[in-house]
């Protein structure tokens, strides 16, 4: 489980979040959503050990955050291809396990690189891959210490829709043995998540499974919510 | 384990790069060769157009190895500027004048020291003849003298005074401490260059690499991982400072071996300064690739880190220099590095007495090591 509390975190003066506390169930795949700029990556990067906190308290599998060796059970995948493009993609593949001090079967590494129809392509070197071909070897990486948490910033950009629906689907199977945190901000992605956190005005404005928050606000689809967040906040403002 | 690893990647990046192996191996062999050819061969003779100059001192000039041209009447401006002597000797009522255009220093030093050094020559021998001429005038005179003044006038003449001088000998005879007079710029230089391009070529290509790996996010997915930050750093040095050992060797022995660089202290003493200044610009490549957020901010660098650098190497004796130079200096890995080159290959020295020089770059080694393990923390805090 992936606990926060009271998070707060600025950079300067400009507040990014302020006070932000949920608790992220293994089992689930737990979508954090929100127009851009809202913190969702600061908030991953905190998560991640790579920005420090300013108040609060993280803890992933009741270790706090930051800690180096938590590293070994998160797999991490960032909004960027953080690919070396000089290598091939399975040489990036083999890079990134022997860093987590692992050496993977041949077997792993091939499961992988089927999960994300990479083998066909895996002796190429990354600089000819295509968009969508980085973005799967990314997610590739990030599953290869077959970490029991998993957080994906973004993971299914410029991938077409047949493999998304595939990585989905995986994604579910993955679950099982993992906790996974993903953010999006394409709205019909977010309904395939089984837990919702909806961001806004640096902090989590809702949660809860999709179907009750559509329920809650009586909205059709999650941009509605959005609009109905928005509307709420200015009768509050004028009301005031 | 995790450190292997990385290096491996590091070099198997570098030699898929086929541009950075030519930059590392080829262009400063390319640069050091030029160099070897384009200053003048010491063994060059000096030509010297001379204009109603006597036999004497045309002689002497040609005594000491100088080709003489007999001129008249040209214009010397266009004379000189096509090349046809490096100067021209005029004589002129007792006055002696010599032209050069003054372009090109390196070239210009012999023609006025040889030129000079025949009129003295000419004149002292014209003196000691005048003495000559005046004792024998004088003995003359003396023995013309009425023979009962004489014995009151107690004259001694010593007649025996020496007043030959041996033309065939140099006027001043030079005692060389290190090497001998076939001694060139270059052999002051390319110990320095060597250290430079070890110094350039790896700050540059640690500098931009790392650059890279910022830009591209592979960093910080690489500290996502459970890696520590001092194995990133100590990885990328060895990783890098493998080729900078091939880099230096290759300059090294290239520089001995087919361009005949004579060294009097020994070949390992050059590899122990040069590795220590790789790894010295290794460290600071990948500290200031930090502060920079495109190749270019890296390029800008250069003419502040690297080009003053070359002007405390050696090339210019920093005791001369003025007192607040003085002080810049040893902050400068070069000045160490270029300065222990020649007195290795020139002087000879041995490790003893090199040691505290390489012990300031390990200093700069150990400080660089430890800023970049602490600015490692801009991407990830443990």
């Amino acid at each position: 489980m992936i606990k926060l509390s009271n998070i707060s975190k600025s950079f300067g003066k400009q507040t990014i979040l302020q006070d932000v506390s949920v608790d992220i169930h293994a089992n689930k795949i737990t979508g954090l959503i929100g127009p851009s700029g809202t913190g969702k990556t600061t908030l991953i990067k905190c998560l991640m050990g790579m920005e420090r906190y300013d108040n609060g308290f993280i803890s992933i599998n009741n270790v706090t955050v930051p800690n180096r060796k938590l590293l070994n059970k998160i797999g991490y995948m960032a909004q960027s291809d953080p690919l070396y493009h000089d290598l091939t993609g399975l040489e990036n593949i083999q890079f990134f396990s022997h860093m987590y001090g692992m050496k993977s079967s041949k077997q792993t590494i091939k499961s992988i690189l089927n999960l994300v129809q990479l083998e066909q392509h895996k002796k190429k070197l990354v600089q000819h891959y295509s968009g969508g071909m980085k973005r799967r070897l990314s997610l590739a990486i990030a599953l290869i210490n077959q970490p029991d948490y998993l957080i994906l910033d973004e993971p299914t950009v410029g991938i077409d829709p047949v493999l998304k629906l595939n990585i989905w689907d995986q994604l579910h199977d993955l679950k099982k043995d993992s906790t996974m945190l993903i953010t999006t901000h394409i709205m019909d992605e977010a309904m395939r998540c089984d837990q919702l956190l909806l961001m806004k005005n640096k902090g989590i404005a809702v949660s809860g499974s999709p179907q009750e928050i559509l329920e809650k606000f009586g909205a059709s689809d999650i941009d509605q919510v959005f609009l109905k967040l928005e509307e709420r906040e200015h009768e509050n403002a004028t009301s005031n | 384990m995790r450190m292997l690893h990385l290096i491996k990647r590091i070099c198997q990046q570098v030699l898929r790069d086929k541009r950075t192996l030519a930059l590392l191996f080829l262009a400063p062999i390319f640069v050091i060769t030029l160099l070897n050819y384009i200053f003048p061969d010491p063994d060059d003779k000096v030509t010297i157009a001379t204009i109603n100059v006597n036999e004497d001192v045309i002689n002497s000039m040609e005594d000491n190895d100088m080709i003489v041209k007999q001129e008249n009447g040209m214009d010397i401006k266009s004379y000189l500027e096509e090349g046809d002597a490096n100067a021209v000797l005029e004589e002129k009522d007792g006055e002696w004048t010599l032209i050069i255009l003054n372009d090109n220093p390196i070239d210009e030093g012999p023609a006025i020291q040889g030129s000079s050094q025949a009129v003295m020559k000419t004149n002292l021998t014209n003196l000691s003849n005048n003495i000559d001429e005046m004792i024998n005038n004088m003995e003359e005179m003396m023995e013309q003298l009425p023979s009962e003044v004489a014995p009151n006038t107690n004259i001694d003449i010593d007649t025996d005074i020496n007043t030959e001088i041996d033309m065939d000998e140099d006027l001043i005879k030079v005692d060389y401490i290190y090497g001998d007079k076939r001694y060139t710029f270059f052999e002051v230089l390319n110990p320095i260059l060597v250290s430079f391009f070890v110094f350039f070529f790896v700050f540059l290509i640690a500098g931009m690499s790392m650059l890279k790996e910022r830009s591209s996010g592979t960093l910080e997915k690489l500290l996502s991982t459970p890696i520590r930050k001092s194995e990133v750093v100590f990885g990328y040095l060895i990783g890098y400072g493998i080729l900078a050992i091939l880099q230096s060797a290759v300059i090294i022995l290239y520089s001995i071996y087919i361009l005949d660089m004579e060294i009097a202290g020994s070949m390992t003493n050059m590899f122990i300064i040069n590795i220590l200044l790789s790894f010295v610009a290794l460290g600071l490549g990948l500290l200031l690739s930090t502060f920079v957020s495109s190749e270019f901010q890296m390029i800008q660098f250069i003419p502040i880190v690297v080009i003053p650098q070359i002007f405390f190497s050696g090339m210019l004796n920093v005791d001369m220099m003025e007192p607040w130079l003085q002080l810049i200096a040893p902050i400068m890995p070069l000045y160490y590095a270029g300065n222990t080159m020649i007195d290795v290959v020139l002087k000879g020295f041995t490790l003893s007495e090199i040691i505290t020089p390489l012990s300031i770059l390990l200093l700069f080694i150990v400080i660089f090591i430890t800023l970049n393990i602490l600015g490692m923390r801009r991407y990830r805090k443990v």
